[in-house]
């Protein structure tokens, strides 16, 4: 903002008038003269007047000119900032030092966490020693350091000095928020909140009511300090899971890692090498990333032993290390139980409604399924209780008629504990009764309409192509054979419901656009619902090529949904089901880093169950829970991927924070001045002193040729 | 001689200007024997004897070296040459920068010259001019003459324009025998006109001596400020700011005199520039000793 330091002295303008005063006397003030040699006067006049007269014009203008700059010279015009308040004086100031996982990114010398501490130091080297200070810590969570403006600077340089950089995500809006709570209780005419953050954009994500918050509180100073330049260049692991694949012991299990570049230029040739337990198990190479995508690379690791086991993605270091890691932790299973739960009387092996399924299931001879992964075992439908549930990973309920609330009350209890469910309808059930069976109801995905046939000779085929669902993806691919070929003669119209939480989600459909199989997650397991048998009563599935393999990926798919328990992300609290017997008992747990478990807590119980909680995740990598000297667990806590982003937001819209707020008035608000940053009065006398020598010396060139 | 000499009221009364014409040319005179004004057309007549009180620079030397007799040459008309002077009397004239116009100082000037040809006995006639012939008082040889002379001087005004063509044309129909014409004047005329006047005396066989009487301003224009010049001679007005066309009025001004010099050189007049802001003795002195040395050759 353009100011004057003397306006006053601006009246001082209206001397630009005397040089075209001293022109327009000269000019009217004439003397008489009395001439006899005329024509030799009127000669030179005629030959002059056009450059005498433009000679003159430059020479006027010349001159107010530099009477205009030498008035401008001493009335001071300088560039003024408006700040809140006199910040040479005693302020009240809430400190926001951003610690979460991307201000670990380095310059090569210092991470952008210890520059903003730096940063903070030498601020508070040059506040007035009267002045009041708070420490906050935002990440996704604020943790204050110092809660409230305190006027010991040394309690401040210690609790800096104790700060350290976490694995969290951003979001600086909460933190802002209570800076201005704590600034609104406090003493003091000159408040301020000072933001050190390298303002990655995902961290001003509510900077909307960050500005409201400014505008409602026009007399605290927000000031963003952003510790960093832009255009760092990031490729980092963003993703590392399971694909459709049960991690059983001594089955492959592919691994899926997918690597990010966030930069502006494209990245060729990145390794991803996977370890477990510290030693290398797969290495796969990216051959280019564009910038701004994403790739996928699958990594297969075999498991040698059952239990909790974890495997770390690495990819080449860069400025940005925490990103470069990537732990994922998996139970890799020795045997996994699935229930058949069957509607109908038991008869012969082949017409049992859960014989095609069991087959899938456990696609061995009888004499090696004792060495597959799967184990299965039949109940009839009515028996389903907690305690035949207890123990599976899986229910397949085959086409049941009538479910009892009992039965409804176990199966929903099973998964959300953490199991998982599915369901083939057959011409057993009766959709309306399961309607009226609220709870029954409330567990489905979706609802079945009457039985449908399909014309006679012209059965429905289930979608070939833009196939989305991870389960059925992999038929995108031709080579895998088609879903097209699988034909369904009677079925459930299925409509998938209409749910504000957990969103049905569609893994295949008919021909028709009709869902054919429908899924949702309720607590800790899922729900999958079919529309046809899972015999050959009323479709071919059973005996398509595909049905073993879509079966498998089914558990593998269900029983991801368990391992994503075991990862977790920075700050969340690990929650682990346990034994009732351990009740009470300690666990401690080895963090990453660490050599050896610490004590970390005790397992605690309820009615229903009995659990390990752990919150201290703040580092990224894995956990190992240990109860007694037994490990009962392993976890992994993974970075926030939009952490990886380190673009920055828009500087202007965060200058626009630090502006000092109007009223609607328009008057700056009470703690709000102005501060000369630059005078320009100096430049304004060279320029007048220019102005007079080319003055000068037009004059005197005027002159001679005159 | 002193400047101040020059009193313009002097110079408006006969008496007075007869009086101060004396004096400067008396002044000049003490020492000195010899008219710097020869007739022309002096013929040799006969020797006489030396008697005393005769100029002994008329003696024949060459016979009293032959014959040791003292002889005296006698030339036939040796004063009877007629000097005009012609006096510019138009307005232009009526300008002065100082108390002094150069009217003034012409008239001065003319008296001093008739003041001098009628003391040594040469005949004299003045005629004045503008835009024609004024005044034309005839020939005379009689120094007892000289106070008209002065009386008609003083008693003339300006008026009217320059036009030195016509009134150089009616001096050389007047003047029927061969003399000498000086011209007293400005020369604010055409050239063309000057040049035809010059021309028609000079082949009238005339010596043509000119005193172009400028003012001290008029060389130099020295004004400040801004002006309104008024012609002197017309409705004319022009406003301007001196400073700003001196150079180029100087330019215009010194480049006409140039060619008012070449041309009395091209009809073999004498060309006197008579600056009004030096004395008049100075302007006269200086014209009359270059006369003398010139009429020793």
């Amino acid at each position: 903002m353009m100011s004057f330091l003397a306006p006053a002295i601006l009246a001082g303008l209206a001397a630009v008038s005397i040089p075209v005063a001293i022109h327009l006397l000269n000019k009217f003030r004439v003397k008489i003269v009395p001439w006899a040699a005329m024509r030799f006067l009127a000669e030179s006049l005629r030959k002059n007047e056009r450059r005498l007269k433009l000679e003159d014009l430059i020479l006027l203008l010349i001159r107010c000119l530099l009477v205009a700059l030498l008035v401008l010279a001493f009335a001071r015009p300088a560039l003024k900032s408006l700040v809140a308040g006199d910040r040479s004086g005693p302020v009240a100031a809430v400190v926001l030092l951003d610690n979460s996982a991307s201000m670990g990114q380095s310059d090569g010398v210092q991470s952008r966490f210890d520059q903003a501490k730096t940063a903070i130091r030498d601020w508070l080297d040059q506040r007035n020693p009267d002045s009041l200070t708070a420490l906050f810590l935002v990440s996704d969570r604020t943790e204050p350091l110092i809660p409230t403006p305190q006027p010991d600077f040394a309690l401040f340089r210690k609790n800096l000095e104790r700060a350290t950089l976490s694995g969290r995500g951003s979001d600086l809006a909460e933190g802002i928020r209570q800076a201005y709570q704590v600034l609104n209780a406090a003493p003091g005419k000159n408040r301020e909140i000072r933001v050190y953050t390298d303002s990655q954009t995902g961290a001003w994500s509510h900077l909307d009511d960050i500005g409201k918050l400014a505008q409602e509180n026009p007399d605290i100073l927000l000031k963003p300090v952003v510790i960093g330049k832009k255009g760092e260049e990031n490729v980092g692991i963003v993703a590392l899971r399971t694909g459709a694949d049960v991690p059983a012991a001594g089955q492959p299990c592919r691994i899926q890692a997918e690597v990010a570049n966030f930069g502006t230029q494209p990245v060729q040739n990145v390794r991803v090498s996977l370890t477990l337990a510290a030693a290398p198990v797969g290495e796969a190479v990216i051959p280019s990333i564009a910038p701004g995508a994403t790739q996928t690379t699958d990594l297969t690791v075999q498991f040698a032993t059952p239990g909790p086991q974890s495997v770390t993605a690495t990819i080449p270091a860069d400025a940005f290390a925490a990103d470069n890691q990537r732990a994922l932790a998996l139970d890799v299973v020795r045997t996994m139980d699935v229930l058949i739960a069957e509607g109908g009387e038991a008869g012969d092996a082949i017409d049992r409604d859960g014989y095609f399924l069991a087959n899938a299931l456990v696609p061995l001879p009888r004499e090696q399924a004792e060495r597959f992964y799967l184990a299965v075992k039949f109940t009839p439908v009515e028996s389903l209780t907690a305690t035949i549930l207890a123990g599976s990973k899986a229910v397949f309920l085959c086409n049941p008629s009538a479910i009892s609330p009992e039965a409804a009350t176990a199966l929903r209890d099973y998964v959300t504990g953490g199991g998982n469910l599915v369901i083939f309808p057959g011409s057993r059930t009766d959709p309306d009764q399961w309607k009226q069976n609220t709870v029954w109801s409330d567990l489905l995905p979706g609802t079945l309409g009457p039985v449908q046939e399909a014309a006679k000779g012209k059965p429905l085929a289930w979608q070939s192509a833009n196939l989305e669902h991870p389960v059925t993806a992999l038929w995108n691919d031709a080579a895998q054979g088609s879903l097209g070929t699988i034909k369904v003669f009677r079925y459930f119209p299925l409509t998938p419901k209409p749910s504000a939480g957990a969103k049905p989600a569609v893994i295949v459909r008919l021909a028709n656009e009709q869902p054919a199989v429908v899924e949702w997650q309720r607590g800790g397991g899922r729900v999958v619902l079919f529309n046809s048998t899972a015999t050959t009563e009323w479709t071919n599935l059973p005996l398509h090529p595909a049905f073993v393999p879509l079966i498998q990926r089914l558990m593998g798919y269900v029983n991801g949904g368990n391992a994503t328990r075991l990862v977790i992300q920075t700050g969340q609290t690990f929650v682990f089901n346990v034994p009732a017997e351990w009740a009470g008992r300690g666990f401690s747990v080895q963090t990453p880093g660490d050599s050896s478990p610490q004590t970390a807590g005790q397992i605690v119980a309820d009615a229903n169950r009995t659990q390990i909680r752990y919150s201290g995740t703040e580092k990224t990598g894995t956990y190992r829970v240990f109860v007694g000297s037994d490990e009962a667990v392993v976890f992994a806590v993974q970075l926030d991927p939009a952490e990886s982003d380190l673009r920055q937001a828009d500087s202007s819209s965060l200058e626009a924070l630090s502006q000092p707020q109007r009223s609607e008035a328009g008057e700056l608000a009470p703690a709000a001045r102005a501060v000369v940053t630059h005078e320009f009065w100096t430049a304004l006398i060279w320029v007048a002193a220019a102005l007079f020598l080319v003055e000068a010396v037009l004059a005197h060139r005027f002159s001679l040729s005159r | 001689m002193p400047a101040q000499l020059l009193d313009p009221d002097a110079v408006s009364r006969g008496e007075s200007l007869g009086l101060m014409a004396r004096k400067i040319v008396e002044g000049y005179r003490v020492g000195e024997h010899r008219s710097p004004f020869h007739g022309f057309a002096i013929e040799f007549a006969q020797h006489r004897e030396y008697t005393a009180g005769d100029d002994i620079r008329r003696l024949d030397w060459k016979v009293l070296g032959r014959s040791d007799r003292y002889y005296i040459k006698q030339y036939e008309q040796d004063t009877n040459y007629v000097a005009h002077i012609v006096v510019d009397g138009s307005k232009s004239m009526n300008y002065g920068s100082a108390a002094v116009t150069k009217l003034h100082f012409a008239k001065a000037l003319a008296a001093c010259l008739s003041y001098v040809i009628l003391a040594q006995r040469d005949a004299a006639a003045l005629a004045l001019f503008d835009s024609e012939m004024r005044e034309y008082l005839a020939r005379t040889d009689s120094l007892g003459r000289i106070g008209h002379i002065m009386d008609r001087l003083a008693a003339f005004q300006a008026t009217g324009q320059t036009r030195i063509g016509a009134a150089l044309e009616q001096v050389a129909a007047q003047a029927r025998s061969r003399g000498i014409v000086i011209l007293i004047s400005d020369l604010f005329d055409s050239e063309d006109d000057i040049q035809r006047g010059l021309q028609r005396l000079s082949f009238s066989g005339n010596e043509v001596i000119v005193f172009h009487t400028l003012d001290a301003f008029e060389l130099t224009f020295p004004f400040t400020g801004t002006c309104k010049f008024q012609d002197l001679e017309g409705a004319a007005e022009l406003q301007a700011s001196p400073a700003e066309i001196r150079r180029s009025y100087l330019e215009n001004f010194d480049a006409f005199r140039e060619r008012v010099r070449l041309l009395c050189e091209k009809y073999n007049a004498h060309y006197v520039l008579a600056d009004t802001g030096k004395s008049l003795a100075e302007v006269l002195s200086g014209y009359l000793a270059f006369r003398r040395k010139a009429g020793r050759k």
